[in-house]
């Protein structure tokens, strides 16, 4: 991140507080990481060119390039205008957050499986996972709003993405699906907290109404992605936000759920915390530690949370 | 449709079976999408399928024409025999942000695509001493 400061609206009192809550002594240190500014990342789609050619293009044009220590494709530049590139423009990258690319990472595709990317639009993920996939396998693409589906096809399209078949269904449905996955990410809907500094919308969205809507539909999201993985299969849980009534809290639920294990997520070049085993008047399972939260002060980047857990 | 389709880039861009190995056609009522064989055949897809792979033509409002999109050729276009326009720098520049390009070149009339260097930039128009950018608006560069 560099140092110059932008001008974020106030975080109102409710959200603050669950943030000094949650961050302890580190607040401060998010507060101005959200007001600094953010480096532009991205992501070489290795569906259409290949990583050196990619970077010999870029520098080419002027972009100079740092690998995001933690990823093999994506990089971080000074360059604003990445977006407006020859290269973004032939789908030769893709804009990602840094912390954006972590849950696929997680998920490890391989090429010949069957995955689901249950909540899919716009596809940052979904690009990534078929090129993870090499345009082998059947990856389902699912989104449950009819209207964000175009964006998901855009950039399908642009990307090259052949492996895969758009479905628009809720995904509490995927249950009644005959089709059984070897690898589900659930990129889940939440209220986005870990993306204040980019999105400010997202703090005029919030109140704890909200927090609890979407917890309720994420436990129910969860609890169908668990329905719907052959044996041994892995599901990835993700969000952008920091509450723990959206990530260790649905965790926790799914355990109860039975059935599945917890996974140990294994990162390197980044540093992460351990999932939150209590929260508020709650104390979860134990083994919700073992999920990884990434907090924006810690790398620089969004917020993230991710869960790995295995159908036994 | 989809064999119309498949016949039409055949012979304008010369392309062969082997071109599309693993592949297959399917169309709907407005596009034709190129996805892998395995997902066309798989029989247990959820209800509601939107959508294949990648959209490869659109169907022109006549009901028998179908273009073939820049996404399409993009990933396909370098195997191409036939009908292919080279730009130079200058073109490039014009071409992917939308702009018509006068040119004498002696192309058949139609669809053709548009390369610049190793890179295919995409699907242009050829009519009339004119090469027509057909990159839709959400996928030109910004000036
Ligand atoms: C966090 S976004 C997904 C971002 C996406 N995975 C990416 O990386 O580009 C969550 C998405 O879930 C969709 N969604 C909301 N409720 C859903 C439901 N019940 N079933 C499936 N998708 C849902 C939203 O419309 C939104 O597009």
């Amino acid at each position: 991140m560099g140092a110059k400061l932008h001008s974020m609206p106030e975080i109102p009192g409710k959200m603050k507080e669950r943030f000094e809550a949650i961050f302890g002594r580190d607040y401060d240190k998010f507060e101005e990481c959200c007001r600094n500014d953010y480096k532009k990342s991205f992501r070489v789609n290795t569906l259409k060119i290949s990583v050196e050619d990619a970077l010999e293009l870029l520098k080419g044009n002027g972009i100079i390039t740092k690998r995001i220590p933690w990823t093999k494709n994506g990089f971080f530049t000074d360059v604003k205008s990445v977006g407006n590139s020859f290269e973004n423009f032939m789908g030769y990258i893709y804009i990602q957050g840094p912390a954006s690319m972590l849950p696929a990472m997680v998920l490890d595709p391989n090429p010949g499986e069957t995955v689901l990317d249950m909540c899919a639009s716009p596809g940052s993920k979904t690009t990534q996972i078929a090129a993870m996939m090499k345009n082998k396998g059947v990856l389902v693409a699912n989104e449950s709003d009819y209207k964000r589906i175009k964006l998901l096809r855009f950039n399908n399209d642009k990307n090259g993405v052949l492996n895969s078949v758009i479905t628009n269904l809720d995904g509490r449905d995927f249950a009644k699906s005959k089709l059984r996955f070897d690898k589900i990410l659930l990129d889940a809907p939440c209220t986005g907290e870990g993306i204040v500094m980019r999105e400010w919308e997202v703090i005029k969205r919030w109140n704890m109404k909200l927090v609890i809507k979407m917890c309720r539909l994420q436990k129910d999201l969860i609890a169908s992605a668990i329905s719907c993985l052959k044996p041994g299969g892995t599901l990835v849980y993700s969000t952008c936000t920091l509450s723990p009534e959206e990530n260790e809290e649905v965790i926790d639920h799914a355990l109860k759920i039975g059935g599945i294990e917890l996974e140990d997520i294994e990162l390197k070049g980044i540093k992460t915390r351990k999932g939150l085993t209590s929260w508020d008047r709650y104390t979860y399972n134990e083994r919700v530690s073992k999920c990884v939260r990434v907090w924006p002060q810690d790398n620089g980047t969004e917020g993230f949370f991710v869960a790995k857990l295995k159908k036994v | 449709m989809e064999q119309q389709f498949i016949d039409y880039i055949k012979d304008r861009f010369g392309f062969t079976k082997e071109d599309f190995g693993g592949l297959v056609f399917i169309a709907d009522e407005k596009r034709v999408y190129v996805t892998t064989e395995e997902v066309a055949l798989e029989e247990n897809l959820p209800g509601k399928t939107h959508s294949y792979g990648i959209v490869a033509g659109r169907i022109q409002r006549d009901g028998r024409t179908i273009k073939p999109t820049t996404n399409f050729l993009q990933v396909f276009g370098s195997r191409a025999k036939k009908n292919v326009f080279d730009v130079n720098d200058e073109e490039k520049e014009l071409f992917i942000r939308g702009t018509c390009i006068e040119t004498d070149s002696e192309l058949e009339k139609g669809y053709v695509i548009v390369r610049w260097r190793n890179h295919i930039l995409g699907c242009g128009f050829l009519k009339d001493g004119i090469l027509q950018s057909q990159i839709p608006q959400s996928r030109i560069m910004k000036v």
